[in-house]
């Protein structure tokens, strides 16, 4: 039986696990979670939230942990503890930067001033030593050429991880709002974002419906 | 065999998990205090500009929540099989949530009065948990110890859920005692049991269990 991914009609934190499921061309059921009966059922939404994932039986909500399940149950996790090690660091790096995105997103709506700050903080490689509580695009860019196994296409060792995945995504967004400075400031992040998404199984997915239009929940990025 | 070396700031913080994971897992770790300019430079070491970092012979790393989960397999600390690992996540997941508004509260609101209420209100008081919360609050990880019968939040044994939720709940006690008692006796009581396990108590009384658990003195 396919898994199932419960959620709002917007790519937010269910596009990972959507990439996961396509790139290792597993199919998917995409349920829209109702949202009072997400708050009426702790059992089913221990934290009040979704995404929430149902595969047999595991049954959990929080996107980093259904990533991490995803990883191991489809081999996207590094080879060995040392590989599975970096795949965790580098998700943890792609969670502080969304966390920062979703700011300028939901609260600041995208505003001159808020986007400005942004990239100032977030995304200018020249202020990467600044206080920024550990989200910068530049450090993927670094950890990217550090992984000489790679050769630009990806993190981890040689293939596919949901490392990649991640990074995809937050490079994703990023494209859409900025589109004009990634390409100049991050030619081998936009580089490896184009790879990533002539993948197979990924390719498809991304020309398919199952991609939705939508990608935050208040139309904005 | 070497022991772990983590690196960090003097102070309990985002370092205190490791500590708890390695000493119940019978092992001991050394501590260096971080080098802020080599933290601040150094991509190698450091690719976030951020601490801890854990060495521990070729695994060197940084990112708390990465570090917890090696300590986690390496001490066997994280849940017997598939369906006890996610639930194990699922929890340290819902920590992170929680230990960021802790986090806000300290450094941001600097624990004052009024920033206190709302934060009870919002995270702790139990009968606002259908609000916005962003996921962050201890009811829902109350639920999961309740639900497995109150002793450990996964399965039959220690995990690192366990060390989380008390170290979570150990900040918490610590700056809304009474409401904490009040509200959450099973949490106090599996505090204190926790706190009673061999390893975790011979360090909690150990000069290695720093005094400052934040870096500002608050908390």
């Amino acid at each position: 039986m396919a898994p199932k991914i419960i959620y709002f009609p917007v790519r937010g934190r269910a596009e990972v696990m959507k990439l996961a499921l396509a790139a290792v061309e597993q199919e998917f059921e995409f349920v829209q979670v109702d949202y009072a009966d997400m708050k009426a059922h702790p059992d089913q939404y221990p934290f009040g939230q979704c995404p929430r994932l149902v595969d047999g039986d595991i049954d959990l909500v929080q996107s980093n942990a259904i990533l991490r399940y995803l990883a191991r149950h489809y081999k996207l996790y590094g080879k060995d503890e040392k590989e599975m090690g970096l795949v965790d660091m580098i998700m943890e790096g792609v969670e502080s930067l969304r966390v920062k995105y979703l700011a300028l997103v939901y609260q600041e709506k995208l505003a001159d001033a808020a986007m400005e700050q942004h990239w100032s903080t977030h995304c200018d490689p020249n202020n990467a030593e600044h206080r920024n509580g550990g989200a910068h695009l530049v450090f993927f860019s670094r950890l990217l050429q550090r992984n000489a196994a790679g050769g630009g296409k990806a993190f981890v060792g040689s293939g596919l991880s949901m490392a990649d995945l991640c990074v995809f995504d937050i490079v994703d967004l990023h494209n859409r709002i900025f589109p004009d400075k990634m390409k100049e400031v991050y030619p081998e992040l936009v580089a490896f974002h184009d790879h990533v998404a002539s993948l197979p199984g990924i390719k498809e997915y991304l020309a398919s419906p199952k991609r939705v239009a939508a990608v935050n929940g208040n139309n904005l990025g | 065999m070497s022991k772990p070396v983590i690196h960090y700031f003097p102070i309990r913080g985002r370092a205190e998990v490791l500590r708890l994971a390695i000493v119940a897992g019978g092992d001991d770790f050394d501590v260096v205090d971080v080098n802020y300019q080599e933290q601040k430079s150094d991509r190698e070491k450091y690719p976030f500009g951020q601490c801890p970092r854990l060495v521990d012979g070729d695994i060197d790393m940084v990112q708390s929540n990465t570090i917890a989960r090696y300590l986690a397999r390496k001490y066997k600390l994280n849940g017997k099989d598939e369906k006890e690992m996610v639930l194990v996540d699922e929890i340290m997941e819902g920590v992170e949530s929680l230990r960021v508004k802790y986090v806000n509260l300290i450094y941001n609101d600097k624990l004052e009065e009024a920033a206190k209420e709302t934060y009870w209100k919002t995270y702790f008081d139990k009968t606002t948990s259908e609000g916005r919360n962003g996921g962050a609050h201890m009811v829902y990880l109350a639920n999961f110890l309740a639900k497995n019968g109150g002793k450990h939040c996964v399965g039959s044994g220690l995990t690192i859920a366990d060390l989380c939720l008390w170290e979570i709940l150990d900040l918490h006690l610590r700056i809304f005692e009474e409401a904490v008692k009040k509200e959450y006796p099973e949490l106090v009581a599996f505090h204190d049991h926790i706190a009673s396990l061999p390893g975790i108590k011979e360090y909690l009384a150990s000069p290695k269990r720093l005094a400052a658990p934040n870096a500002n003195s608050l908390g």
